[in-house]
C-alpha cells in the first residue's frame, strides 16, 4: 500500500514537467575512517571488528583493516592488552580475556593513514528478570505463550532493555532447529513505536526504564511463535531473554533498525545511525543477559 | 455625557467585568489590564465634551465600501482610517468643521461638518482620474509606512497583483506574498509560505475571516485564492495584533469583493489552463448585493485526446486526468446604515485520475488482464455569516458565525482476471482524512476618542478531526478480505478573548498594546495560553520612524506535511497529552523612512524563538506505516533571527520594489540529529526578490520578477561503512520468524553515514519571469491581453536532489527540476 500511494502521489506532483541533470558532489570528507565495532558480554572474549569506511565519492568499498593497533584500556587509561589480529579485522584476546561486570572500558585504535580513534563502553549488570506465569494458547494453527514477567530495576542508573524470546524445536530427524519469536507487551512503555515499523509484534522489544528507575516493572508479554499447535510440548523449549545493554549500544540498535527499515523512502530524512567512536566510527558497548526457560 | 456614551461605557463595562478575559488580565497580566482599563475609562472621560462624526466610506461606483480610506480634520491635524468593513468614527470637540474622505484612486471629498452633536455620515467617493491604476495600491490611501505603529505588515491589493507575470497566468496573490522579505516559497512552484523561519503551517490564511486548511490547487502550483473575487489581502509577519491568534508565524488575510451595489458587472478570463468568471451586481439596488466568482482547468479536456492517442501507439499506459475547479460567492444585505448582513462561501476540489489497463499474453496460461483505476480528490470548503452592526458611533460589532472543511480521498482499484472469466481478483483500497471547523465570535471596534482605537473579541471554535482512514478490500471469487485502520474522531475546543488598543501618545508615538488569550481541550487533556502583543512606533521626523514589537503566538493544531510539496495527503491534527501545543516568541525592530521619487525604506530585524515543533522521527514520513502519527514525530525547538530590507516605490509609472532578506533558521530536536542543532530545511541565508512593474500608456504596461534564494538545505551521507555483526549479540535464527517483510527495507548491508542532518545546500534558486499586458477600452467594457514567460532564462532551478549510489560503487547526485521556461498568455474582458 505504501509503495502504491507514495508512487501515486509522487508521479502526480511531477507530472506537469520534469527533467533530470547530473550534478557535481559538493565537498565532502574523502579521507577513510576507521570503524570499531565491538559488543563485549561477560561470556566472551575481547573481540573487536575495525574495518575501513569509504568515502561516498569512491566506488571503493568498506573493508577490513588487518594492520591496525588496537588497545585495551582500563578507566584509568591503563593498558589491559593489545588485542591481536585473528581474520578479516577482527582483533582478539591473545590471552582469553573476558569483560568483567561494572567495568569501564576504553579502546584505542591507530593505524597507518589514518587518524587513530578511541571509544569507551562499560560491561553493565545483568537484570533481575523472573517469569511469573505462563499460559499456552494457539492461533491460527500456532501456538501463542502469554507470559507475565517482573523486571527489578535497580535504579542506581539509567537502564536500557532488549527483550527477546526464541523457541528451539527438535524435528522428527533429531535435528534441533532456532526460530525468533515475536513478542508484543501490554504495557506500552516501549521504544518501538521510535523505529516505526507499523506492527504491534516485534522481533525485539526496546525498553529503558525511565519511567520505573529503582521500581518493578511488570507486564504480560505475547510470545508469537512459528510452532505448530499439533507438535508435542516435549518436542520444544521457548526461551525468554532480556538484555541490559549500554545506552549507547541502545541507541545504535534502535537507529540501525530504523535504518535498515527505511530504504529509499523518498520522502523521509534519511536515518543518522548512532556512534561513539571518537574521530572514527562504529559502536563499542557492552551487554548482559538474562534467559529463562519457559 | 449624553445617553449614547452612557450606553457605549455600559457596553464596555459588562462586557470586561463579566468576561473571564478580564479575570484573566488582573491575574496574570494585571499590568497591561490595568494600562488598557485606564486608557478606555480616561478616554471615556474625555469624549463627554466632543462629538463624533461616524458613517461609511463607499466607493461611488459600485457601493463597495473602502478600506482602510482615510477620513481627516486638517485644522486639529487628526485623522482617522476605515476599518476592514469601510466604518470610520472621527471624535472632535463641538465645532464646524471641513472633512477631507480620501482613497487613492478615487477623488477626495471635503464635506462641511457642523458638529453640534453626533453624526452619522456615509460617504461616496467617485473615481478620479490624476491616479495611475497601476500604481493604486491599498496602503497608498493610508497612512505611508513610516507614520504606521504597525510594522512587519504589508498590504496588497488587487491590482499590484494584476501587473505582475505569473506561473501559468494565473493570478496568484499567495505568489506575491511570497515575493516579500522575510517570506519563502519552499519548492519549486509550491504555494507554501515559509515566513520567518516558521512552517507552512504556521501561517493563518483567513479568507473572509474563515481559516482555509489547505490552500493548494494543483499540488501547490496554484492557491486556491481566485484573484478575480478578492478585494484586498493583508499579510502580517510580526508585531501580531491580539485580535489575531492560532498560528505562530503569519497572517494571510484575505477580503472578498462584496459586490455592485449600483450595477450589474463582470469579467471573463481564458488562460493556457483556465478559464474564469467574476459576476457581480444588486439584487435589491443599494441594499443587496452579490458576488460570484468561479473558475475551472482544462487540463483533462487538452491532454485526454493526445494521451488515447499515445495509449493507441503504445507509447503511454495509463491515462491520467486532473482538473481543480473553484467558486467564490458573496451575497450581503444592508438592513439600515450600519446593520448589515454577510454570507460569503468558498467551494473547491481538485480531481486528479489515473486509468491503466494492461493485458498479458506473455504467459502460457491463458490472456490475464489488469486494470487499476486510481483517484485523488481534495478540496475546502467554508461559509461565513457576519452580522456588522454599529451600535453607536463609537461601537462597531461583528458576529460571525463560520464553518470551513477540508477534505482528502485517495482511492486505488485493481482488478486482475483471465480473460472471460469470472472470478476476478479486485483490490480496493481508500485512504479518507478530513478536519473540520465550525466557529462562533464577536468582534467589537470602540473607538473612544482620536487616539485610542479599542478591539475586543471574544470566540470558540469546535474543531473535529478525522486523521487518515485506510480501507481495504481484497475479493477473489466468493472470498472477501476486509479491513480497517484508523478511524475515530478526535474533537477539540479553542476559546479565544482579546483586547488591543492602538493608541497615539502626542504626535510622535503610537503604541498597541494588546492580549490574547486562548484556551484548548481535547479529550481530557486541557491547554491555556496567554498572549502578550505590543507594538510600538516612533515618529523621528516627518519622513522616518522606528518601530518595535513583541508577540507571543500560540498553536493548538499541527500539519503533519511533506516538506515543501504541498501535497493534499498534508494531514491536520490537535495537540493532544503527548503533543504539546506549538508556541513561538517574537521581537522585532525597524526603521523605516520616505525618500525621493516616490520611494519608501524599510530595514526590520526579527529573533524568534519557537517550541513543540512537530518533525518527523528519521526515516519516516507521512506515507510511512500506519502506526499511530503521535509515534511518527518528535518535538523541538527552533529558532530563526535575520534582517529584511525593502525599498519600494509606489507612486508614478514605474512602481515595484527590491526585497532581501539575510536570515537564519535552526532546529533543535531531541532524538534527531544526537540532539544537535541543525538547520531548518528551508534555512536560506540570502533571499532577494527584484519586482517591477511600468505603464507606458493606458493601454500597456508590462512586468518583470526576478527572485534569488540560497539553495535550501538537505542531508547527503559522506561515508560508507560496515555494521556491527548483529551476530554478536543477537542470535542466529532460522530464516522462518525473521523479520524483514517490509516493502522498502534497506538491502545494502553498509551504514550510510550522516555527520549533520541538512549538512548540504541545493544549488541556488534563481528565476527570471516578464510579463507584458495590453488594454483596450470597448464600448461596454475593456479587454486585455496578457503574455508573459516564466522562468525566462530556463533555469533548471532543483525541486530535488537525490544521492544515487551506482552500480560502480560511487554515488552520484541527481537534481530533478521541475519547471522550464515556460510562455503563458490570457484573454479577459471586463463589462
Amino acid at each position: 500500500m505504501k509503495n502504491r500511494t507514495c508512487f501515486f502521489i509522487f508521479s502526480i506532483s511531477l507530472f506537469i514537467f520534469s527533467c533530470t541533470k547530473e550534478l557535481p558532489l559538493p565537498a565532502i570528507e574523502t579521507q577513510p575512517r576507521i570503524v570499531v565495532n565491538a559488543a563485549f558480554s561477560e561470556s566472551k572474549e575481547w573481540s573487536v571488528q575495525v574495518s575501513k569506511s569509504t568515502s561516498i565519492a569512491t566506488p571503493e568499498q568498506p573493508s577490513a583493516l588487518s594492520s591496525a593497533s588496537v588497545f585495551l584500556k582500563d578507566a584509568s587509561g591503563n593498558i589491559i592488552e593489545e588485542l591481536i589480529h585473528g581474520s578479516n579485522g577482527n582483533y582478539i584476546s591473545a590471552n582469553n580475556t573476558k569483560p568483567i561486570i561494572d567495568q569501564t572500558y576504553h579502546i584505542e585504535v591507530s593505524a597507518n593513514g589514518f587518524t587513530t580513534v578511541d571509544a569507551t563502553g562499560r560491561l553493565p549488570h545483568p537484570v533481575d528478570f523472573t517469569i511469573d506465569q505462563t499460559t499456552t494458547t494457539s492461533f491460527d494453527g500456532e501456538i501463542q505463550f502469554k507470559v507475565d514477567f517482573k523486571i527489578s530495576d535497580d535504579g542506581s542508573s539509567s537502564h536500557y532493555y532488549i527483550i527477546e524470546s526464541f523457541v528451539l524445536i527438535e524435528e522428527p530427524s533429531g535435528e534441533i532447529i532456532k526460530l525468533q519469536n515475536e513478542l508484543s507487551l501490554l504495557d506500552s512503555r516501549t521504544d518501538n513505536a521510535s523505529i516505526g515499523d507499523g506492527t504491534d509484534r516485534f522481533s525485539r522489544i526496546y525498553l529503558q526504564d525511565n519511567t520505573f528507575n529503582g521500581q518493578f516493572y511488570e507486564t504480560e508479554a505475547t510470545l508469537y511463535s512459528f510452532i505448530p499447535e499439533d507438535i508435542p510440548s516435549e518436542n520444544y523449549k521457548v526461551f525468554m531473554l532480556v538484555k541490559s545493554v549500554e545506552e549507547s549500544l541502545y541507541n545504535y540498535f534502535k537507529s540501525f533498525d530504523r535504518f535498515k527499515l527505511t530504504g529509499d523512502e523518498p520522502f523521509a530524512e534519511p536515518v543518522q545511525v548512532y556512534t561513539n567512536v571518537n574521530n572514527g566510527l562504529g559502536i563499542f558497548g557492552g551487554f548482559s543477559i538474562k534467559e529463562i526457560e519457559l | 455625557m449624553n445617553k449614547k456614551e452612557l450606553s457605549t461605557q455600559s457596553i464596555i463595562r459588562i462586557a470586561f467585568s463579566s468576561s473571564k478575559l478580564l479575570h484573566s488580565l488582573q491575574k496574570k497580566n494585571a499590568q497591561i489590564g490595568l494600562l488598557l482599563l485606564c486608557a478606555l475609562l480616561s478616554s471615556s472621560l474625555i469624549a463627554q465634551e466632543n462629538y463624533t462624526l461616524s458613517g461609511y466610506v463607499k466607493e461611488a461606483e459600485s457601493g463597495e465600501t473602502l478600506i482602510g480610506a482615510t477620513v481627516y480634520e486638517k485644522t486639529n491635524g487628526t485623522g482617522i482610517t476605515t476599518n476592514i468593513y469601510g466604518f470610520y468614527s472621527l471624535t472632535l470637540p463641538k465645532g464646524t468643521y471641513e472633512i477631507t474622505y480620501s482613497y487613492v484612486g478615487l477623488q477626495p471629498m471635503i464635506k462641511t461638518i457642523d458638529l453640534v452633536k453626533n453624526i452619522e455620515l456615509d460617504v461616496e467617493l467617485i473615481n478620479g482620474q490624476t491616479l495611475d491604476e497601476v500604481v493604486v495600491t491599498a496602503e497608498s490611501s493610508g497612512p505611508s509606512r513610516h507614520q504606521e505603529n504597525r510594522m512587519s505588515t504589508t498590504k496588497l491589493s488587487m491590482s499590484k497583483v494584476e501587473a505582475l507575470p505569473v506561473l501559468m497566468g494565473e493570478r496568484d496573490v499567495i505568489k506575491i506574498v511570497q515575493l516579500l522579505p522575510g517570506v519563502q516559497s519552499g519548492s519549486e512552484g509550491s504555494s507554501g509560505l515559509y515566513v520567518r523561519g516558521g512552517g507552512p503551517d504556521q501561517n493563518l490564511l483567513l479568507l473572509d475571516g474563515v481559516p482555509i486548511y489547505n490552500a493548494n490547487h494543483l499540488f501547490g502550483f496554484m492557491s486556491v485564492f481566485n484573484g478575480d473575487a478578492i478585494k484586498s489581502a493583508e499579510v502580517i509577519k510580526g508585531g501580531f495584533p491580539a485580535r489575531y491568534g492560532g498560528r505562530l508565524s503569519s497572517v494571510l488575510d484575505i477580503r472578498m469583493k462584496e459586490g455592485n451595489l449600483k450595477k450589474i458587472q463582470g469579467s471573463a478570463s481564458v488562460g493556457l489552463i483556465s478559464g474564469k468568471f467574476n459576476l457581480e451586481g444588486p439584487i435589491i439596488k443599494d441594499k443587496t448585493s452579490f458576488n460570484i466568482s468561479g473558475r475551472r482547468t482544462w487540463i483533462d479536456l487538452l491532454t485526454t485526446p493526445i494521451q488515447k492517442q499515445r495509449i493507441k501507439k503504445g507509447k503511454q499506459e495509463g491515462l491520467t486526468k486532473y482538473h481543480f475547479y473553484d467558486l467564490n460567492i458573496k451575497v450581503n444585505h444592508q438592513f439600515a446604515p450600519g446593520n448589515r448582513l454577510y454570507l460569503s462561501g468558498y467551494l473547491g476540489d481538485d480531481k486528479m485520475s489515473m486509468l491503466t489497463k494492461n493485458v498479458d499474453t506473455s504467459q502460457d496460461e491463458a490472456t490475464r488482464v489488469s486494470s487499476e483505476d486510481a483517484s485523488l480528490k481534495w478540496g475546502n470548503k467554508i461559509f461565513a455569516l457576519r452580522w456588522n452592526k454599529q451600535l453607536n458611533p463609537k461601537l462597531f460589532s461583528n458576529t460571525t458565525l463560520t464553518y470551513s472543511q477540508y477534505k482528502f480521498n485517495l482511492g486505488i482499484k485493481s482488478k486482475e482476471n483471465e480473460l472471460n472469466t469470472e472470478n476476478p481478483v479486485t483490490y480496493d483500497l481508500g485512504s479518507f482524512s478530513e478536519i473540520t471547523d465550525y466557529t462562533a465570535k464577536v468582534d467589537f471596534d470602540y473607538i473612544p476618542t482620536n487616539n485610542h482605537y479599542i478591539r475586543f473579541g471574544a470566540g470558540v471554535i469546535y474543531h473535529q478531526f478525522k486523521p487518515t482512514v485506510i480501507s481495504e478490500k481484497i475479493t477473489e471469487g466468493s472470498t472477501n478480505v476486509n479491513n480497517t485502520q484508523g478511524g475515530g474522531i478526535i474533537k477539540g475546543n479553542e476559546y479565544y478573548g482579546y483586547i488591543e488598543d492602538d493608541m497615539a501618545i502626542g504626535a510622535r508615538v503610537k503604541i498597541n498594546p494588546g492580549l490574547h488569550f486562548a484556551a484548548f481541550s481535547v479529550n481530557t487533556t486541557n491547554y491555556t495560553s496567554f498572549q502578550p502583543r505590543v507594538a510600538a512606533s516612533f515618529l523621528l521626523n516627518d519622513k522616518s520612524s522606528i518601530k518595535v514589537s513583541y508577540s507571543k503566538m500560540n498553536q493548538f493544531i499541527h500539519l503533519l506535511s511533506s516538506p515543501g510539496l504541498g501535497l493534499p495527503t498534508d494531514l491536520w491534527v490537535p495537540s493532544t497529552k503527548r503533543v504539546k501545543p506549538e508556541s513561538a516568541e517574537q521581537y522585532g525592530i525597524a526603521y523605516t523612512r520616505s525618500l525621493p521619487f516616490g520611494l519608501e525604506m524599510n530595514v526590520e530585524g526579527f529573533y524568534k524563538t519557537m517550541s513543540n515543533l512537530l518533525e518527523y522521527k528519521d526515516g519516516i514520513s507521512v506515507f510511512g506505516s500506519s502506526q499511530n502519527w503521535q509515534d511518527k514525530v518528535v518535538a523541538g525547538k527552533g529558532t530563526s533571527y535575520g534582517a529584511e530590507f525593502l525599498l519600494e516605490k509606489k507612486q508614478g509609472n514605474t512602481t515595484g520594489w527590491i526585497g532581501y532578506t539575510l536570515s537564519w533558521s535552526n532546529r533543535t530536536v531531541p532524538g534527531l540529529n544526537f540532539g544537535k542543532a541543525f538547520p531548518y530545511k528551508y534555512d536560506r541565508r540570502h533571499d532577494i526578490s527584484a519586482v517591477i512593474t511600468h505603464k507606458f500608456s493606458e493601454r500597456i504596461d508590462i512586468g518583470a520578477v526576478w527572485v534569488y534564494g540560497t539553495g535550501l538545505a538537505y542531508t547527503l551521507p559522506t561515508q560508507v561503512y560496515q555494521p556491527l555483526p548483529e551476530a554478536d549479540i543477537f542470535q542466529d535464527f532460522e530464516e522462518e520468524g525473521e523479520e524483514g517483510e517490509e516493502e522498502n527495507e534497506n538491502t545494502d548491508p553498509n551504514i550510510k553515514y550522516i555527520g549533520s542532518r541538512n549538512n548540504q545546500r541545493v544549488p541556488a534558486y534563481h528565476r527570471l519571469d516578464l510579463s507584458v499586458n495590453l488594454h483596450k477600452e470597448l464600448k461596454w467594457g475593456e479587454r486585455s491581453w496578457s503574455f508573459g514567460v516564466y522562468n525566462a532564462y530556463n533555469r533548471k532551478n532543483p525541486f530535488s536532489v537525490s544521492a544515487l549510489r551506482q552500480a560502480n560503487g560511487t554515488t552520484k547526485l541527481q537534481q530533478t527540476s521541475l519547471i522550464p521556461v515556460l510562455p503563458y498568455f490570457s484573454y479577459h474582458l471586463k463589462f
